[in-house]
């Protein structure tokens, strides 16, 4: 951020988070025992005064004119930050569908999107690519690691097909 | 322990090569897949460790353990995702050489420091065994209150720049690693009414969303992980950035073995682990170096210390389970229950009834250990060159795949959205300058603090002066003061020195 006026909005995300989060916390161990929320008054209560003291450097910065309250370098470069938003809505489809999509195939039309909204082209690379991640994923992970990851039509079809091979 | 028996040991396990081998390739995969560690992975394969000779399960055990501590630095080095928590530190320094296109050189260091401090933390327990093994007994909880804060006091360090932001982000931390049931009443606190957060915020996840998904959303604005003027120096064909690396570990051979140490007498005590040691190993390195404003910018000393700290944690680990019959750690439980399996009794009576397998673990850690830096030492060249895919492929491979993962350790798809929140706060800690690692190191080491500080309140029921009622606590107070003091120090004798040699003003 050297050279440029400091954005006081971005800035306050993570003290506004820390202390609104400060706040539940106090209030919801309130009627705890002591060793249930000692700790937590302790850090609590140093954390909203250091919230506090950065609010007033921040506000004193505002005041004399050295910043603003904008949010550029969360959002800032423009292209950069529609792929953020694009690769997020994805993430978030590919958690909510999971359970159903099961992990290879999830990871094959999630990883598919993902590229695309990346900008690799050509189709079929995506295509490949995706397809081969996904394989050696599920492989891996359901195969090898047995990690119980939720399974899908993907796993389905390779299991009936190892146990027709046998 | 005789020489004759050691001799006997080595060669007889080096007669287990064929069994080594395939535990430290499993170990390094295991490793470097977040969400994946030696413990999972031995419970996995326990049916096959069941059914093995008590000393073949060991050696294979031992060396998949030991190699998941080294490959989890492989992903925390190169795209600043750490394998395992106790590879977190790893990033401060590893990923900034990364981006300076001495991702090999990086990596070299890497792997000569783990295997380094995890040979000499070896050789100091095979020798010390008898020793180490009541050291366990003599911290307590009042000293493990500071060792805690000897971890913690790195956030102050991490904050150095901007010290109000990075105390902020610290704190903050702490409070989410609050979240979850006290340690005394099992009462649940500040959950949001999940069930799921019980047990505290998943650490794995955690660290999967403020690493992972983090810096993959900030990879999104570049074409390389490596800037354009470090890209030729990255892609190097050749193995000098190999030899640098070993040359420079073997210079600062000093800082491997007394991190190593760290890593050992951390692991030794039941609980701690990994993580704490190498965040402490870091601290402790830092404070004392003549460099400090180097570190986390890419220090080949911070890629040193932490690595070292991780490392020597390994046979630490295994000492209260084999001398005391307590496991030092999950791993180690699941590494005992083999054991028992086969009718061996832990506990002192061990080294007397069973010297060959008592002392064969160590012996055949030490083998892993040399096996290993022969395997993964010609591999840094070839792994260093991932930083030259373009990011336009790894990030939503690294998104989704590591989002996956974090699945894996509770089998909860809940934990996946817990890494996609982590992920955004991370992602705007990153571009605001409220330093993730700081963060982090609260929420692994503020549950860890709390359990130890209320059990000590506790036993003085509520007297905090119990802090200072032990001889080893208060040298450990003392130690801590001083660590904190003498940067400072340091700092105000040199600008004495600077100020004394600076001509008069007004001469020529």
């Amino acid at each position: 951020m050297s050279g440029k006026k400091p954005a006081y909005g971005a800035d306050l995300v993570i003290p506004v988070l820390a202390f609104a989060f400060t706040i539940y916390f106090l209030i919801t161990t309130s009627a705890m025992e002591w060793e249930a929320k000692a700790n937590g008054v302790f850090v609590g209560w140093m954390l909203i005064a250091l919230v506090v003291v950065q609010v007033v450097r921040i506000a004193i910065g505002y005041v004399r004119g050295r910043g603003d309250f904008g949010f550029a370098p969360l959002v800032q470069p423009a292209a950069a930050m529609n792929k953020r938003l694009g690769m997020m809505a994805i993430t978030i489809a590919f958690v909510a569908t999971v359970p159903w999509l099961g992990v290879g195939l999830g990871l094959f039309l999630g990883l598919a999107a993902g590229f695309a909204v990346m900008g690799v082209r050509p189709v079929k690379r995506i295509l490949v690519v995706s397809f081969c991640m996904a394989l050696v994923c599920a492989l891996l992970f359901n195969g090898v690691l047995d990690t119980g990851l939720p399974s899908g039509p993907m796993e389905k079809l390779i299991h009936h097909f190892v146990h027709t091979m046998r | 322990m005789s020489l004759d028996l050691l001799g006997q040991l080595f060669v007889s396990q080096l007669h287990l090569w064929w069994i080594i081998w395939p535990g430290i390739l499993l170990g390094i995969v295991v490793g470097f897949l977040p969400g994946f560690n030696a413990e999972n992975t031995l419970i996995m394969l326990l049916p096959l460790t069941l059914a093995m000779p008590v000393e073949h399960a060991f050696a294979f055990m031992t060396s998949l353990y030991c190699a998941t501590h080294l490959g989890g630095g492989i992903p925390a080095i190169l795209v600043r995702i750490p394998g395992t928590p106790g590879a977190a530190a790893t990033t401060l320094d590893g990923y900034p050489l990364t981006q300076q296109g001495r991702g090999q050189f990086a990596l070299t260091l890497s792997f000569v420091a783990s295997v380094f401090s995890g040979l000499i933390a070896c050789v100091v327990t095979v020798a010390l065994l008898p020793l180490l093994s009541v050291m366990g007994l003599y911290l307590r909880s009042v000293e493990m209150v500071v060792v805690m804060l000897f971890g913690l006091t790195l956030i102050a360090v991490i904050a150095a720049k901007d010290v109000l932001k990075g105390l902020i982000a610290g704190l903050f931390g702490l409070m989410i690693g609050m979240i979850g049931v006290d340690h005394i009443y099992n009462t649940p606190r500040a959950t949001f009414g999940f069930l799921e957060l019980y047990d505290g915020v998943p650490l794995v996840p955690a660290l999967i969303g403020l690493f992972a998904v983090a810096e993959a959303l900030m990879m999104a604005e570049r074409k390389l992980i490596v800037g354009t003027s470090s890209q030729s120096r990255a892609g190097g064909h050749d193995w000098g950035q190999t030899i640098e690396g070993m040359r420079y570990a073997a210079k600062r051979w000093w800082q491997v073995v007394w991190t190593g140490l760290v890593g050992l007498f951390i692991g030794i005590v039941p609980g701690a682990g990994a993580s704490i040691a190498s965040f402490v190993a870091y601290q402790q390195s830092r404070m004392w170096s003549k460099e400090p404003e180097r570190y986390g910018s890419g220090h080949p000393d911070g890629v040193i210390a932490a690595e070292g700290g991780n490392n020597g944690v390994c046979s630490g680990t295994l000492v209260p389970m084999m001398a005391l019959g307590v496991p030092g750690g999950s791993t180690s439980a699941v590494m005992m229950i083999v054991l028992q399996y086969h009718g061996m009794v832990m506990g002192p009576q061990l080294f007397s009834d069973n010297p060959q397998l008592a002392y064969g673990v160590f012996v055949g850690m030490l083998l892993s250990y040399l096996f290993m830096i022969l395997t993964i030492v010609p591999l840094a060249r070839y792994m260093s060159r991932i930083v030259l895919i373009e990011t336009t492929y790894l990030v939503p491979i690294i998104i989704l795949v590591t989002v996956v993962a974090a699945f894996s350790e509770r089998q909860y798809v809940f934990d996946m959205g817990v890494a996609i929140v982590f992920g955004v706060i991370g992602y705007i800690a990153n571009k605001t300058d409220y330093h993730v690692a700081a963060i982090l190191i609260g929420v692994i080491l503020g549950p860890i603090f709390e359990k130890y500080l209320v059990r000590a309140l506790r036993l003085s029921q509520g007297d905090p002066s119990i802090l200072f009622s032990s001889t080893i606590a208060n040298v450990l107070w003392g130690l801590l003061v001083l660590s904190l003091l003498f940067p400072a120090l340091r700092s105000w004798r040199r600008k004495m020195k600077a100020r004394g040699s600076r001509p008069p003003s007004g001469a020529a």
